[in-house]
């Protein structure tokens, strides 16, 4: 049985383990950083820590979310915060996360606890970009709830992440 | 069991720590011989000692071997018996390296190889039992005095016996072991004893079979008591301990005296000999011939003088050693992670009051005394933030004094002279940054020792003092700490390494043509550049030049290289002081803030609308400024970060524009008249020039670039927190920062800002090197000057050049104080030495009614005074041939020309300064050879720039 904090981008609901949930925040006042992957909205401060706001619409369907007004910030716990939890939850499978960052998503959903069976490996025909940070699908009352993989969605290095991350300001900089 | 990892791993770093603080010592004894400070032979025998007690305890049998040796030896140097030498101390140094490669893996201890060095060691103390020596690993074999079959083991030692000891510097005990209980309880039988003594001294003899060893009942039987006699350096008090005895249980035979052992009793025994002992199969896979150069050398033993000395020292001499063991605990231990945390805690609190700051200063209405509170947090905070600083603080001498070994193996290994000298050891630095500073020092010093500095016969032939001559120095300047490595030795030949800059296609002949020598040195820290082939080619300067640069840059620091060929290097670091909490200058592109490291910035130059077009030209594409002649390149904030502005590119106009609608402001038209800044088709020329402009000037390296931003707001101290990974591929920014209002800012990277728009140096030097060219020789014909203008006298006029100043301060003359014959000015704190023209001079003096002067500090590295002047004229750049003046009889005047219709006279700053000998009390005040007058403006330049002291406007 795992736990999930469910919300809403693009319309579409998703969920993530509600381990990985440190709190869920508005009004973080976020700088945007030059040259930062394109996913990137900025930097925030939260309460003397350095956050990285991720914008999850841009990550799941490659573009932008349009509407930042009244959108949430849904803040991820820590290594330092998880490594308790591994332990005392012996949840080994926990992903890595060295930086503070969150999500931007549109609006906060309910709590959900479901079974391990109850959870279905993702459908064939979403979308490849979806597919790729989607860890399984479960079926709610009247509703089809994505469950997304925090640790794919936080890749940063390692394989190419498979939307443009306009990595390449410097050199558009030469051209001129 | 879980205990015992802890005790080991506490062991393990304190013992690191022993290793550490005795390696200089070790090098003072080498040094000073006899001479030697008692307390630095007691500190390292204390250090050692407590190695050998910890690690016997754990039964670490390695170490306690190796330490036991060193400890003999050092217990004979301290009392006199032996004399420090280099072939005492280079065993005892190989011991120590030893120790540490045993503290290293701890549980492979036994593993690293030491019985090479335990015979060199014994070989020093038993100089009579030389040729023993090789077995001095098993030493019942060694010390059967007798191969006869039967040993009568009487157990009083023959008056020979004692005095053969006592040549040695050694004392015989009669160890009586009589068991108890209690002695049955810690489990200890009569062979582990039998061990134990021969690792601690030499075993002359003991009263029972080692065939058959006595058994714990036997030890029981008051009947047969079982003595061991021993010759040990120990004494008494000392020997209890290690063999954990009560010290009634040893009896000490003095010279001549020999005292009968009362409880003594033959005993018939077969002879030890080709009967393996104990503890022999073990020395044997120990002694695996490890021949190195060191260990190797013959140690220098002083016999006669042990032999004079046959009585153990003094009980005295030992517990004065005790009391000055208890007394400097006086630190404890902290986790590294606590500080840590500590220091993040006071960053916020920082952040919070700078917060609370703002807050407040924005609100009117504020309740009265609020002021003062607010006044005492600030002081308080600032207190608190600046002592956990100085938690992680720790002197730079613990990296700088393991160059003193260093520096002394390589010229043993080279065949050079090499004197190593440190200054600035208490300069405190960062724990992080002490770390990291390590590798890049050592390479340098490697470097300079192995390729920089020569032979002595080289040496001679070049007109050089044999013992070639590094210097490390540290000092503090500007909020950074800078640190110098300097020789005299040949330098780096500019030739060879452009022609090898050419070789590799770095660049081509033409461009080294017109670069200067310090940009063709620079070259040796490019990455790729040092290859293997360049160790003969460049005698191995470069080789891994640019690894130590990209560590001292990731520092937040910069290095320098200056080199006279023949003459020697010198290289410069410039760190910051802690990599938490940074000075930093705030400026802003829009209403986008960031920080700029102070250690990076140069000065502020804002260039007024109406200014423009005069100081700001092109050169190719670049737009660079003019600045007290010099040329540096510009770059525009906006432009580097793509900052939105109006702006369109014909070639790449569309792949911005994509960029451009997703930044939200875009209404700010106040810069249109500068738009065309960095573009092909304008320039600041055409523009109208309606708005200030004002230019971060920047160092990166020897480099100087102009930054050009929109505001600059103030100088903030602000917390560095380190850039999420995420944002790893910004190469513009070096981390991240929370301001006072809460929002985070930026912070720049100088470096990597240059080089995601490629800075266009080469061309700017281009320029600059045809303009240097022009003035290179400061004798011949026209040669244009950038000087100042000034009067002492009313109507007499005197010059300084420009690049000799390094401030120009108002002074009131009410302030100046005399000393003797000598004026003083409190200045920062000091008293800065005046210099009055008039008493150097045949010129008139100050006008009387003279109530506010000014005063000119020159820049001249190593000494400090200052000029007084009456009024400071102008600033000018002239064309003039200088004459002699005074018959050229005055060092200090280089001479005199007539400028603006006045007749001028020019002041030297150098000369003056060695002809006033008013030398700095910070500065080394050793002969430096790259100091004096000899070395040319252009060098001196980078190190001596004007203050980084930014002032707006």
């Amino acid at each position: 049985m795992k736990t999930f904090a469910t919300f809403k981008v693009n319309g579409q609901l998703y969920g993530v383990e509600i381990l990985y949930v440190r709190e869920i925040n508005r009004h973080l006042d976020i700088t945007r950083v030059q040259h930062a992957p394109e996913c990137i909205r900025g930097l925030a401060n939260l309460r003397g820590q350095i956050v990285t706001v991720i914008d999850l619409c841009c990550r799941l369907s490659q573009h932008p979310m349009e509407n930042e007004e009244g959108s949430y910030f849904l803040i991820l716990r820590t290594d330092a915060e998880l490594a308790a939890i591994r332990q005392a939850q012996d949840r080994t499978d926990l992903a890595s996360l060295p930086d503070c960052v969150c999500f931007l998503i549109d609006a906060v959903d309910e709590i959900v606890s479901l079974d391990d069976s109850e959870i279905e490996p993702p459908p064939s025909n979403i979308g490849e970009a979806e597919a790729e940070y989607m860890e399984g699908v479960a079926k709610l009352e009247n509703r089809l709830l994505s469950i997304l993989s925090v640790s794919r969605l936080l890749a940063y290095g390692g394989k190419p992440a498979p939307i443009n991350l306009g990595l390449q300001p410097t050199r558009k900089e030469h051209a001129r | 069991m879980m205990n015992d990892e802890n005790l080991i791993q506490e062991f393990v770093s304190e013992g690191r720590e022993h290793l550490a603080g005795i390696e200089p010592d070790f090098l003072v004894l080498e040094r000073e011989g006899e001479a030697t400070d008692p307390e630095v032979v007691n500190r390292i025998f204390r250090a050692i000692h407590s190695i050998k007690g910890a690690s016997g305890f754990f039964g670490f049998e390695a170490i306690k071997r190796l330490s036991h040796s060193m400890e003999n030896v050092l217990m004979m140097v301290r009392d006199g018996k032996l004399k420090p030498s280099t072939g005492l101390v280079s065993p005892l140094l190989t011991g120590t390296d030893r120790l540490s490669l045993m503290l290293d893996d701890i549980q492979a201890s036994e593993q690293v190889p030491f019985a090479d060095v335990v015979e060199t060691l014994e070989a020093i103390m038993n100089p009579g039992a030389a040729p023993v020596a090789p077995q001095a690993e098993t030493p019942l074999q060694a010390t059967t005095p007798t191969p006869s079959a039967h040993i009568v083991a009487a157990c009083a030692p023959e008056p020979e016996e004692i005095e053969a000891s006592a040549r040695m510097g050694q004392v015989i005990y009669a160890l009586k072991l009589r068991w108890n209980e209690e002695l049955v309880e810690k489990n200890r039988d009569p062979l582990q004893v039998l061990q134990l003594a021969e690792s601690l001294g030499r075993v002359v003899r003991c009263s029972f079979s080692l065939e058959q060893p006595p058994t714990l009942e036997d030890a029981m039987d008051p009947e047969l008591p079982l003595v061991i006699l021993l010759s040990s350096v120990l004494e008494e008090d000392l020997l209890a301990i290690a063999l954990d005895m009560e010290q009634s249980q040893i009896e000490a035979f003095l010279d001549a005296k020999p005292a009968p052992v009362a409880e003594a009793i033959e005993l018939e025994s077969s002879t030890p000999t080709g009967t393996q002992p104990p503890g022999a199969a073990l020395s044997e896979s120990d002694s695996e011939p490890q021949t190195h150069p060191e260990t190797m050398a013959t140690p220098v033993i002083e016999g006669a003088i042990a032999a004079e000395n046959p009585a153990p020292a003094p009980d005295a001499d030992s517990k004065k050693a005790k009391a000055v063991a208890s007394e400097s605990v006086e630190t404890i231990r902290v986790r590294v992670d606590l500080l840590n945390n500590l220091m993040n805690l006071a960053g916020e609190l920082v952040l919070l009051r700078n917060q609370l700051l703002r807050t407040l200063k924005d609100d009117a209405g504020q309740p009265d005394g609020l002021g003062t509170v607010l006044q005492n947090l600030n002081l308080t905070t600032s207190n608190l933030q600046e002592h956990i600083m100085q938690t992680r603080m720790q002197p730079i001498g613990s990296v700088f004094s393991r160059f003193r070994r260093v520096v002394r193996d390589m010229a043993h290994q080279l065949d050079k002279k090499i004197d190593l000298e440190i200054i600035g050891e208490e300069v405190e630095l960062d724990k992080s940054l002490l770390e990291s500073l390590s590798d890049p020092l050592t390479h340098i010093v490697r470097n300079s020792c192995d390729h920089g500095l020569e032979t002595a016969e080289e040496r001679l032939v070049a007109g050089k003092p044999e013992t070639g001559r590094l210097l490390l120095h540290a000092y503090h300047e500007g909020g950074q700490i800078n640190i110098l490595i300097e020789d005299d030795g040949r330098g780096i030949d500019p030739a060879k390494v452009a022609r090898k800059a050419i070789q590799s296609g770095l660049v081509t002949a033409a461009q080294v043509d017109r670069m200067s020598q310090k940009d063709i040195i620079n070259f040796i820290m490019l990455p790729g550049f040092s290859t293997a082939e360049n160790v003969s080619d460049l005698s191995g300067r470069g080789v891994g030049m640019d690894v130590v640069r990209t560590n001292i840059e990731k520092m937040g620091g910069n290095i320098t290289i200056e080199s006279r060929l023949g003459h020697g290097t010198r290289m410069l670091l410039k760190l910051p002081l802690t990599l938490a909490i940074i000075p930093s200058l705030i400026v802003a592109v829009k209403d986008y803030r960031f920080a700029i490291p102070q250690l990076n910035l140069v000065e502020l130059i804002c260039v007024r609308s109406d200014e423009v077009s005069r100081r700001v030209e092109k050169i190719g594409a670049a737009d660079v400024l003019r600045l007290r002649g010099r040329l540096l390149p510009l770059l525009r904030l906006a432009d580097a970060l793509e900052i939105e502005r109006d702006y369109t590119d014909p070639e790449t106009g569309e792949a911005l524009s994509e960029r451009r609608t997703a930044i939200a402001d875009r209404r700010t038209e106040d810069w249109g008249s500068l738009d065309a800044v960095g573009s092909r088709k304008g320039g600041f020329r055409r523009q109208d020039g309606l708005q200030n402009i004002y230019i971060v000037i920047l160092s990166l390296g020897a480099n100087q670039y102009g930054l050009i931003v929109d505001h600059v707001l103030n100088l903030e101290e602000i917390v560095v927190k380190p850039l999420p990974n995420y944002l790893k591929s910004c190469r513009s920014f070096s981390g991240a920062t929370i301001m006072g209002d809460g929002k985070v800012a930026m912070i720049l990277d100088v470096v990597g800002l240059s080089q995601s728009v490629q800075l266009a140096f080469t061309e700017t030097d281009t320029e600059a090197h045809r303009r240097e060219t022009a003035a290179i020789k400061p004798d011949c014909d026209m040669e244009q000057h950038d000087i100042v203008l000034f009067n002492f006298a009313e109507n007499e006029v005197f010059a300084v050049p420009l690049s000799g100043i390094l401030r120009i301060e108002k002074c009131r003359m009410e302030n100046i104080q005399q000393v003797g014959q000598q004026e003083y000015l409190p200045y920062h704190g000091k008293g800065l030495p005046l210099v009055r023209l008039n008493n150097l001079f045949p010129v008139s003096p100050l006008p009387h009614h003279l109530e506010e002067g000014y005063l000119i500090i020159p820049n001249t590295p190593g000494y400090e005074f200052g000029i007084i002047a009456s009024c400071i004229l102008d600033a000018v750049q002239v064309e003039a041939k200088l004459q002699p003046i005074f018959d050229g009889q005055q060092p200090g005047l280089s001479g005199a020309a007539v400028i603006q219709n006045r007749m001028t006279m020019f002041v030297d700053p150098d000369a003056l300064a060695h002809r006033t000998g008013l030398r700095a009390t910070s500065l080394p005040q050793t002969q430096n050879p790259m100091a004096t007058e000899q070395i040319p403006d252009s060098m001196q330049d980078p190190i001596c720039d004007l203050t980084p002291e930014p002032c707006v406007q």
